[in-house]
């Protein structure tokens, strides 16, 4: 059931697709430097986000197409910019900031290429087994990539753990749409969430094959998001990469697990039956990873360990956001579409304000990488006087991690706190807001050495323009987005899942007669 | 005795439980490899069971992305530990300790 009338939806993967390969063969062929095949590759991610700004999301909520497997809707739409736009700045810093590993070859601009396809795809299935091969394909290129410094035994190490943990959850994952499958008969959303509806409806629950499929997916995603307790890679993982690629990881591999986690949680399983599954795992996950997270993240000396850990209870805050998306709760009342969708919006705000901080940082640490003798707190001392400009981002984008007021930060620590009072969950507004409450601590440690330390070494550090330009750019949308809240909601809005309507889709329908 | 779903469906967790503690318990590299194969094995011979005893293709075309997938899986990740073996002469886990938990 393939026809070309929604070949436009495909689009942005297909020409992303093509590029990356023709790429590949012409840095092989052509000897092209890395630099041009830096150059190329943004070009190819500028082309498709003008494609993707041009694909309309249709009134009435999705568009299904390549045969019912994938689903465009607000959040598709939205999380497709967003996946652009990160792996934008990725290849950008690869090229710009950290040229001892970009020397190596072009794959460092072109691996990044089969990551976004991937992460796109991830946003727009609509079955599991584009969700698994989409998974994988970010997966494997990010195993490349973490690894990507081969002579180093830092980044084997942290990618042969990444590869381990990693193939470990996707197991899980299959284990678990296998049981899905073997229970209701299909892998399409739509035909689950229907069958699911009508066990829900007859037997009050779901059969115990769902539930326990379920949970198994659930492991699979959760080790994605680096929700505590499938968390344990993560720090490791975040200080032996390429600080680009520890930026894509914490960004990129983060949004594309909470997009699946939110299709999958709200609305293929979010009505009765299900919820009374994930909303458990994803309360006790959100809990332990909003604690240890934040608790753990104090003790750290190195800056990437430091950021894998906050990155770690950022998962538990928009852990909350999620739960407080759901439709129902056990023994809750139903919410309104306005808080549902409050709560999804919210998920979007507060990925957009860790983007921009998240990647001040890691330029503001690839640059110092080459300059410093390490990457430990004591470093940075002094470093306001060497360089004004890096100090202030790097001491912004904390400022910002940690939800201090005026930043954009505390716009999306607001709305996660607005979303769990709207939902009556106190017992995760009360940990949410001592979890802001730790994090300022450990974020304040670096700002502290950059601007009341005596350095050790007074040589200024010098910056190329670009970088200048970039780093300026994103401070200032850091500002603006905290001052002008306005300005973010141009970026979120409409950016929600589709309704699913609980109504047979066309072809269980006629399976049934 | 006739063979039902449910005999298959214990195989498979047998397997998956096997890999499972392989990955946990064995200390060289090549055999955590090997374990998590047998893991992602586990979970392809159910699909083709629950396949098969639904009457449905679903499974078994799914059946073929996972081995795709693992294979590509394959390829890097022994690319990754022979690499390790290069410049570190070992491929057991307690000597990767550069990372510290």
């Amino acid at each position: 059931m393939i026809s070309t009338s929604h070949l436009p939806y495909m689009a942005p993967e297909i020409l992303l697709t093509l590029w990356a390969m023709v790429l590949l063969l012409a840095e092989a062929f052509l000897s092209l430097t890395p630099r041009t095949t830096a150059r190329l590759a943004l070009a190819g991610i500028g082309v498709t986000a003008i494609l993707t700004l041009l694909l309309q999301v249709s009134p009435t909520g999705s568009t299904l197409f390549w045969g019912d497997l994938c689903k465009w809707d607000g959040a598709a739409k939205f999380f497709h910019l967003f996946f652009l736009a990160v792996a934008a700045l990725v290849i950008w810093m690869g090229d710009e900031v950290q040229e001892p590993v970009a020397s190596h070859g072009g794959e460092f601009a072109i691996m990044p290429l089969f990551t976004t396809v991937g992460l796109m795809l991830l946003a727009s299935a609509n079955d599991f087994m584009v969700l698994f091969v989409a998974l994988e394909l970010v997966t494997i290129s990010f195993y490349i990539l973490v690894a990507y410094q081969h002579r180093s035994l830092v980044a084997l190490e942290a990618g042969v753990k990444y590869l381990i943990l990693g193939a470990l959850s996707s197991a899980f994952l299959v284990m678990g749409i296998a049981y899905i499958f073997g229970i209701t008969g299909t892998t399409h959303f739509d035909s689950i969430t229907y069958t699911c509806h009508l066990y829900a409806n007859h037997l009050r629950a779901l059969p115990v094959g769902i539930s326990f499929g379920l949970l198994l997916v659930l492991v699979g995603v959760g080790f994605k998001i680096a929700m505590v307790p499938f968390h344990i890679w993560a720090p490791d993982v975040y200080e032996g990469a390429p600080n680009s690629i520890t930026a894509f990881l914490s960004v990129g591999s983060k949004a594309g697990g909470l997009i699946i986690l939110m299709r999958i949680v709200l609305s293929v399983f979010g009505g009765q039956g299900g919820v009374e599954i994930w909303y458990p795992v994803l309360y006790i996950g959100a809990i332990l990873s909003l604690i240890l997270g934040n608790l753990a993240a104090i003790p750290q000396r190195n800056l990437k360990r430091l950021l894998g850990y906050s990155s770690i209870g950022h998962s538990g805050f928009i852990l909350v956001a999620v739960i407080g998306s759901a439709a129902t709760l056990p023994g809750r009342p139903h919410a309104s579409v306005a808080d549902m969708a409050l709560g999804q919006t919210t998920v979007s705000v507060y990925l957009v304000t860790y983007l921009l901080a998240t990647f001040t940082a890691f330029i503001v640490l690839a640059i110092l990488n080459r300059r410093l003798a390490g990457l430990e707190i004591h470093h940075l001392a002094g470093l306001s006087q060497r360089s004004p400009l890096l100090a202030a981002a790097f001491a912004l984008s904390l400022i910002s991690l940690a939800g201090v007021p005026p930043m954009s930060g505390f716009i999306a620590k607001a709305l996660v706190i607005l979303v769990a009072w709207n939902h009556h969950l106190y017992t995760l507004l009360f940990i949410t807001l001592f979890a802001a409450v730790a994090a300022l601590y450990y974020y304040l440690g670096p700002i502290k050495a950059m601007y009341w330390s005596e350095p050790l070494d007074e040589t200024p550090i010098r910056i190329n323009r670009s970088t200048t330009v970039v780093l300026s750019v994103l401070m200032v949308l850091l500002i603006v987005t905290g001052f002008w809240a306005q300005s973010i909601s141009v970026m979120v809005t409409g950016s929600t899942l589709a309704q699913t309507d609980s109504a047979a889709p066309a072809h269980v329908a006629l399976a049934q007669h | 005795m006739e063979i039902t779903l449910n005999h298959y469906l214990a195989v498979a967790a047998t397997l998956f439980v096997i890999g499972l503690m392989g990955v946990i318990i064995r200390r060289n590299l090549l055999v955590i490899y090997m374990s998590l194969e047998m893991m992602l094995q586990a979970a392809n011979l159910t699909l083709v069971a629950f396949s098969r005893f639904n009457h449905r293709i679903d499974g078994q075309v799914f059946v073929f992305f996972v081995i795709t997938v693992a294979a590509a899986e394959v390829a890097v990740g022994l690319a990754l530990i022979v690499a390790l073996y290069r410049l570190k002469q070992t491929t057991q886990v307690q000597d990767l300790t550069t990372l510290k938990f």
